[in-house]
């Protein structure tokens, strides 16, 4: 039974990340119903940003964070002006301008930087023991990161006057328009805000799974899925889809042969995909 | 006799000039690429450049497979991994079973099918981005069964040593131009397939059609799922058989081979050379091919490269590189363009084509009673009924927002019909998009959608497909007439004015001579020099087809002279119905909907 609840505790911190992960695709997908591709991608070079500004500028943590968030923003927002706001309203040509920018920013990833894995300052943290269970520090910290960073987007998004301009535009952006909102504006703002987010998410997570130009493809799979799970546009839904598919997961490891378990994730999605195309918490109509 | 007078003069096709222009571009460059094809390995005689040729012959019938998906509407993340699954399957139908080759191959590609139906069936009501998705899934799903399954696929490692194929013809499969020559045959197989799901068959054109647009495509016939999961499943099939050749080809075969990259690249060679023209899958695949082992590029400069393609496709060359260079070649020999406007010379001028009497139909009645239609807790119609008898026309009138275009969209399945019964000639029919054209029902939407990527003459070909094959010529040539669209027929339909839309989009209805007509709002934004011609083409297609028509309009005068009854719809209830005299007169219409 403790062994359960180990995992559940495993499965839900998970979960916490997964939910991290895809917070920033989530914004995006759900706002501006833009596909990106790209996210992963996008993620992996935020991990660099940070990584870089470390590096290169002797920042520590926290610093790095923040000048990764900076530069991730500009880039969101210029890929933003520059490319998905050209494609609005055609699905194959973001789909396919992110698929070839995810390309790009992969193979350059690996031809400018290598492809060995590469942690951002010191990793040795220790485990934090909590009565009878034993959790890793750098899972503890991005999962406690990620809710506050999901409670933050929520209450920005619920709760600000910028919220409510962001809502205006994802549920009529020509509406929005006669009211006085600019639509690109808001666009660039909420790809840059998203970009950034996931940058963020994968300087947090670096610990656990450390920076390679191959993050991408989990984070691209990992995001879609919980997005997917959760819902379009649901930032409840991406919380909630995180933890089942962490749980999922952890539980899927622990009690399946090791080489099913990775199948289990998988097939949620694509039960979700036939059976429930609009996730958990989503609206039907909003799949039009 | 019937059929060869069709083919000889059909005035849907193009006009002679520019179809005989691309007749002979096809021929001159089809035997260009033959040529260079069968001479290729005599030049290239290098084991790597061997190994690169059959690369990309094999790349390009996956290619192929894929451009038969992607001109049906949709993009698939997974033709590597059917590719895979053939190879997998004729290895482990030889290693294991002890199949012999031919055999094996065979069943390489039905494998491939097999699986492409069961995601079809599964996932192909997806859209966009979420099929693209549900297939990339699949092949994340395939990769970890195939890894998991050590003692039948060999696992991460994979299977190695795949038999080499028996002699054929007395040549030894050892020598890679064995390989290179077979697979060109099939690359020529896979161009024939192709074709026919393109231009060459009808269900190739209905496909097509499916790919421009599905609601126009639903209302000439084409039913949406049934056509794709079948051009899914040949698109399956074709990636397995080439699959199972590259598998034998290098020997091997491992879940590295089908990760999702692999079924991108593929999609960016078909994208690249241009999905909708013949050739350009095939183009795509030999340049992508081709760049990176000229450029002797690495891996991850092979990945910037595709990006880069894939990039420049969206921003500089969305048709792909073959229509872009066949533009150049035209600008440059001045060709091409003025060719595509030019008339035929034989075309009927507009209205000088009598109807036949022989072109009269058993125009349908139709009866509503009390048809219900919402939308969650939205009810937008609320016990419609009313009838229409055979061959009258019929007018729906009422304000904005009182339930007309839904009242079309639920008789043609679009809108989905809670409640009541809907009688066709007195039977009672489940309508559904292409069910209902296939009964005969024709109809026009309030927008005048016509189909993207098709010339004024492909559409009204597909169109006049509808119930069966192409008809009586004679009857084309008068509908070509009637809706004034004979100097019109070689331009693509994206670049027809609002009113020439309109009238395509009635000449598509009327193509294969519908019984019944459902006319929205054919007036709506038309002038009055557009509405008074308009009217009269109306009155004309009425006197020829002597068709039921049920017209929804605005144009209050234009509804007092056509009609022979009307239904007063406010607030999705009927409110009046009768002789457009006495609802003009009747106090409850005239609160509602004329005003004093």
């Amino acid at each position: 039974m403790q062994l359960f609840l180990q995992q559940i505790i495993n499965g839900l911190l998970l979960g916490g990340m997964f939910a991290l992960m895809s917070i920033g695709l989530s914004m995006v997908f759900g706002i501006m119903k833009t596909v990106n591709f790209a996210y992963g991608a996008l993620y992996m070079v935020g991990g660099y940003a940070a990584y870089w500004s470390a590096e290169l500028l002797g920042l520590s943590l926290l610093p790095a964070l923040i000048c990764a968030f900076l530069i991730m923003f500009a880039v969101g927002a210029v890929i933003e002006i520059i490319g998905f706001g050209q494609f609005r309203g055609n699905d194959d040509a973001s789909l396919i301008f992110g698929l070839g920018l995810s390309l790009v920013l992969k193979g350059g990833a690996v031809l400018a930087w290598g492809s060995q894995n590469r942690f951002i300052g010191d990793n040795s943290a220790p485990a934090i023991e909590l009565g009878p269970f034993i959790v890793p520090y750098a899972r503890m910290t991005a999962g406690i990161a990620s809710l506050a960073l999901i409670g933050l987007i929520y209450l920005l998004i619920a709760r600000t006057g910028l919220g409510r301009t962001f809502r205006a535009v994802a549920d009529n952006a020509e509406r929005a328009q006669l009211l006085g909102i600019d639509p690109r504006l808001i666009n660039v703002a909420v790809f840059g805000f998203g970009t950034a987010i996931a940058a963020v998410a994968c300087v947090l997570l670096t610990p656990v799974y450390s920076l390679s130009p191959a993050v991408d493809d989990t984070a691209l799979f990992t995001a879609f899925t919980v997005v997917i799970l959760g819902g379009l546009g649901s930032i409840a839904g991406c919380l909630v889809a995180g933890l089942i598919l962490g749980v999922i997961y952890t539980l899927s490891f622990a009690y399946l042969i090791s080489n099913v378990a990775p199948i289990v994730p998988l097939l949620v999605l694509i039960l979700t995909l036939i059976l429930r195309p609009q996730g958990l918490f989503g609206q039907k109509e909003r799949l039009a | 006799m019937m059929a060869a007078r069709l083919t000889s003069r059909t005035a849907t096709d193009a006009s002679p000039r520019g179809r005989r222009g691309v007749r002979t571009g096809h021929a001159v460059f089809g035997t260009v690429l033959a040529i260079a094809a069968l001479a290729a390995p005599q030049i290239f005689t290098s084991g790597y450049a061997l190994d690169v040729l059959v690369t990309m012959v094999l790349n390009a019938v996956m290619a192929l497979g894929l451009a038969i998906v992607v001109r049906s509407g949709r993009m698939s993340l997974a033709q590597a991994t059917f590719g895979g699954i053939g190879g997998y399957a004729s290895g482990i139908l030889m290693m294991q079973l002890g199949w012999s080759w031919w055999p094996a191959w065979f069943a390489s590609g039905v494998a491939g099918a097999a699986f492409g139906l069961l995601l079809g069936l599964t996932s192909l009501r997806l859209r966009g981005f979420y099929f693209a998705i549900a297939t990339f899934t699949f092949s994340l799903i395939a990769i970890q069964i195939l890894s998991a399954w050590r003692d039948v696929t060999g696992g991460l490692s994979g299977m190695f040593g795949l038999p080499i194929p028996p002699d054929l013809f007395g040549y030894d499969w050892l020598d890679p131009r064995v390989y290179y020559y077979f697979g060109l045959a099939v690359a020529v197989g896979a161009l024939i397939v192709c074709w026919l799901c393109t231009e060459g068959s009808r269900f190739g054109r209905r496909l097509r059609a499916l790919g421009a647009d599905e609601i126009v495509a639903g209302s000439i016939g084409v039913p949406a799922a049934p056509y794709r999961i079948l051009a899914f499943a040949i698109a399956s099939g074709v990636a397995g058989l080439a699959g199972s050749l590259n598998a034998h080809f290098i020997g091997g075969i491992s879940p590295a081979d089908i990760v999702p990259s692999a079924s991108v690249f593929i999609l960016v060679m078909v994208l690249a050379g241009g999905a909708q023209s013949l050739w350009g899958p095939v183009i795509g695949a030999i340049v992508l091919t081709g760049i990176p082992e000229v450029l002797r590029a690495s891996a991850q400069w092979s990945m910037v490269l595709y990006g880069v393609f894939l990039l420049s496709y969206v921003y500089l060359f969305r048709d792909g590189l073959v229509p872009l260079f066949q533009r150049l070649a035209g600008s440059l020999t001045g060709g091409g363009a003025t060719a595509a406007v030019a008339a035929r010379a034989d075309a009927p001028a507009p209205g000088t084509v009598r109807p036949h009497a022989h072109y009269r139909v058993e125009g349908a009645s139709l009866a509503l009673e009390n048809i219900t239609c919402g939308f969650g807790d939205y009810i937008v119609l609320d016990g419609v009924s009313f009838a229409a008898q055979k061959g009258e026309i019929f007018g729906v009138i009422g304000p904005n927002g009182a339930g007309k275009t839904t009242l079309f969209n639920t008789l043609t399945g679009i809108a989905p019909m809670r409640g009541g019964r809907l009688l066709l000639n007195g039977a009672a029919v489940r309508p559904s998009p292409s069910g209902m054209a296939q009964l005969g029902v024709g109809r026009t939407f309030q927008h005048p959608f016509v189909l993207g990527n098709h010339t004024v003459a492909q559409s009204i070909r597909v169109a006049a497909e509808a119930r069966g094959s192409i008809q009586d010529q004679d009857y084309l040539d008068w509908v070509i007439s009637v809706c004034d669209l004979a100097t019109l027929l070689d331009l693509p339909t994206d670049r027809l004015t609002h009113y020439q839309r309109r009238l395509l989009t009635i000449a598509m209805a009327i193509a294969p001579r519908p019984a019944l007509l459902l006319l929205d709002e054919p007036l709506a934004g038309m002038d009055e020099t557009e509405t008074a011609e308009l009217k009269e083409k109306i009155a004309a297609i009425h006197d020829a087809l002597a068709c039921t028509i049920l017209l929804i309009e605005h144009k209050i005068g234009v509804v007092m002279e056509l009609c022979d009854n009307l239904a007063v719809l406010d607030f999705g209830k009927i409110i009046a119905t009768g002789e457009p005299h006495a609802i003009a007169r009747d106090p409850v219409v005239i609160e509602a909907y004329l005003g004093a």
